[in-house]
């Protein structure tokens, strides 16, 4: 098997004075060598909570893994120690996200961020780590990599700044890049231009990919399987294609038909009644979509289905999935 | 025959830009010579990305800024030019609502004061009268009439909007300007967004401007639309003819880089980004990344040119 990462049975808890809950409970999601896996959920899902508990960096202190495993090429890091986990944040698993200011400090040149970074992590020379930046900032796509590296972020547009995160992010090779909602703030002629060039670094480089995203469309474009996050949970796993052409979790297909079609106009939208809670929060076991299901039945709320497979690598976790393609 | 409810004729906004404290100034083409008419009861769709100059129309319309030529009539009369009394009607029967509504909105008042608001600055109703119908809009927008006491932070992003829409439609205005609306929803969210303002479309027979640049929304709701590019209208026509023969190129780069979940597999890469509207280049506004260029597109002036059937390019390539 060229599995790259895989991450089982992962508990994060959020406990603040006001409230303690349970927002990650996640069977199981793997990543192939050279694969594109799309994490998918509506806002409190736990798809970013995922991507940082790989990394264990967490946006709040609240947050705390309390149980699981995540194998990244057969170590759990869960259990690494923190200067082993210091060599991988950055070399082995990079990292971009909605918002490149986030990752670049507004009051260094570009180029002083990525000799630091490229000095850090390889050892290299200040001559050879130069000719490094520029190389990388030219794979993706930038004119005259000297010049943006003389430039401050706030200098660039919000598509060469992302750019820019990309080129820091690849620079040292690693083998897994999380993009966390890389293209949510530009624009769609933008947004093209680096879906491109992530799927470059992935053909081109072998690097799998994290993605994480609640848009659909780029999902279907983008993504070799798919996992549907909700509420903290996977309910439906499998090669996009499959999922797409035959979604057999509730909420999948309810998902599926809520977007507006390019190509097809349909006089209103079907909803998905009700809003997401936490299955704690709404006081129970089962399954936290039953609240909102139309197949749900007593089973669903005494119960919780566990992820399983229904065809080859096509997993579900639901009693009673669709069994007829849409 | 369809009513025309606005009409835009010929209607520039230049911002004078001043690089540095001696630098020369220049002038930034926000928006450059545009002429559009709204009908009565469609919603018509303005398509662009960030600096095409859709927001600074809207504003405009909302008379947020004073244009620099050109003139907006809304339901026969110049928004500009006449007595503060018709400016006053003006107001209250064009209103927008925002992309983020969270930031429209006073934290500090409670979402009563908050659709209350336009009542009490533009009608002279009771406090009791304005409870009672700020409790009919939050019903109108699908909300329960308890939520009037809550803060607007403690409401869902889609509870918000909700919020914002009541807000706008408070004074029964025959225009609502939506920018974005629902870009910063969930997909599940955003649905029900869109199912609501067609709702209230029909009930209320609004006029709506839809601002976004999201094609397949645009496709969903809107019955005509225009597609800009830094500061002028490149493209316009009904819906279903934009969408199934898009003739200028920027319109077909717009809708192949709209990932769509039944779309094409391919990637398509399109190299370049859109132009500063700072003193904009002779010639096709386009032509730098133009698949199609040709040396006409650089040398000359392109206007919009009126074909069949209600529709315009500005393309001279275009037939």
């Amino acid at each position: 098997m060229n599995e790259l990462l895989r991450v089982e049975q992962l508990r994060v808890r959020i406990e603040t004075r006001e409230r303690q809950v349970t927002a990650l409970d996640l069977d199981h999601i793997s990543l192939q060598k050279g694969e594109m896996l799309a994490l998918v959920g509506e806002t409190g899902s736990g798809k970013s909570l995922t991507a940082s508990s790989i990394l264990q960096l967490f946006p709040t202190a609240a947050a705390r893994i309390t149980g699981g495993r995540v194998l990244f090429n057969g170590t759990n890091l869960l259990e690494a120690s923190p200067s082993v986990m210091n060599g991988i944040r950055g070399k082995e698993i990079s990292m971009i996200f909605q918002d490149p200011m986030s990752s670049l400090n507004p009051v260094f040149r570009i180029g002083k961020v990525m000799l630091e970074i490229i000095r850090r992590y390889t050892g290299a020379g200040k001559k050879q780590a130069k000719q490094l930046a520029e190389e990388s900032l030219k794979f993706v796509g930038l004119p005259d990599p000297s010049g943006i590296m003389r430039r401050y972020p706030h200098e660039l547009s919000g598509g060469q700044r992302q750019r820019v995160a990309i080129a820091m992010a690849m620079v040292c090779k690693p083998k897994l890049l999380i993009a966390d909602e890389p293209t949510t703030a530009l624009d769609v002629t933008i947004q093209s231009q680096i879906l491109y060039l992530i799927n470059k670094l992935k053909e081109e480089e072998g690097m799998s990919v994290l993605f994480i995203t609640h848009n659909l469309g780029i999902v279907s474009q983008m993504a070799d399987r798919i996992a549907v996050m909700y509420a903290g949970s996977i309910v439906e796993t499998g090669r996009t294609d499959e999922v797409f052409r035959f979604p057999r979790h509730p909420y999948t297909r309810l998902l599926l038909d809520a977007i507006p079609r390019l190509r097809e106009r349909r006089d209103r939208l079907p909803v998905i009644a009700g809003t997401a809670v936490l299955k704690e929060a709404a006081g129970g076991q089962g399954c936290s979509f039953a609240g909102r299901c139309p197949r749900a039945t007593k089973r669903c709320t005494a119960e919780k289905p566990q992820l399983r497979a229904v065809v080859s690598s096509h997993e579900i976790a639901c009693f009673h999935p669709w069994e007829e393609e849409r | 025959m369809t009513e025309v409810l606005v009409e835009i004729d010929n209607l520039s906004k230049y911002f004078t830009v001043r690089s540095g404290w001696f630098g020369a100034s220049k002038t930034l083409h926000a928006v450059d010579n545009v002429s559009l008419s709204l009908h009565k009861g469609e919603c018509f769709g303005l398509v662009g990305e960030s600096g095409c100059g859709k927001s600074t129309l809207s504003r405009t319309l909302l008379q947020l800024y004073a244009p620099t030529s050109g003139t907006v009539r809304i339901a026969g009369s110049d928004i500009s030019s006449v007595t503060r009394r018709v400016r006053r009607r003006n107001t209250r029967n064009v209103q927008m609502v925002f992309q983020d509504s969270y930031w429209s909105m006073n934290p500090k008042l409670r979402v009563g004061d908050v659709v209350g608001e336009p009542l009490r600055t533009h009608t002279k109703l009771s406090a009791a009268e304005r409870n009672r119908k700020v409790a009919i809009l939050l019903e109108q927008v699908g909300l329960p009439a308890d939520f009037a006491r809550r803060f607007p932070s403690q409401l869902s992003g889609g509870q918000r909007q909700r919020i914002g829409i009541a807000r706008a439609i408070a004074l029964q205005p025959e225009l609502l300007i939506l920018d974005e609306p629902t870009s910063a929803l969930d997909m599940s969210v955003q649905a029900q967004i869109l199912n609501l303002l067609k709702d209230l479309q029909e009930e209320q027979q609004l006029t709506y401007l839809f601002v976004s640049h999201d094609l397949s929304v645009v496709r969903h709701m809107c019955t005509r639309m225009a597609v800009m590019y830094l500061g002028q209208i490149v493209e316009t026509g009904t819906t279903e003819q934009i969408f199934a023969h898009p003739l200028h190129p920027y319109t077909r780069m717009l809708m192949q880089a709209v990932p769509d979940i039944e779309g094409n597999a391919e990637l398509t890469f399109y190299d370049g980004e859109m132009p500063k509207a700072i003193d904009p280049p002779v010639g096709c506004r386009f032509a730098s990344r133009c698949p199609h260029v040709t040396e006409k597109c650089t040398q000359e002036n392109q206007s919009l040119r009126e074909l069949d059937g209600d529709r315009s390019v500005r393309c001279h390539l275009a037939m």
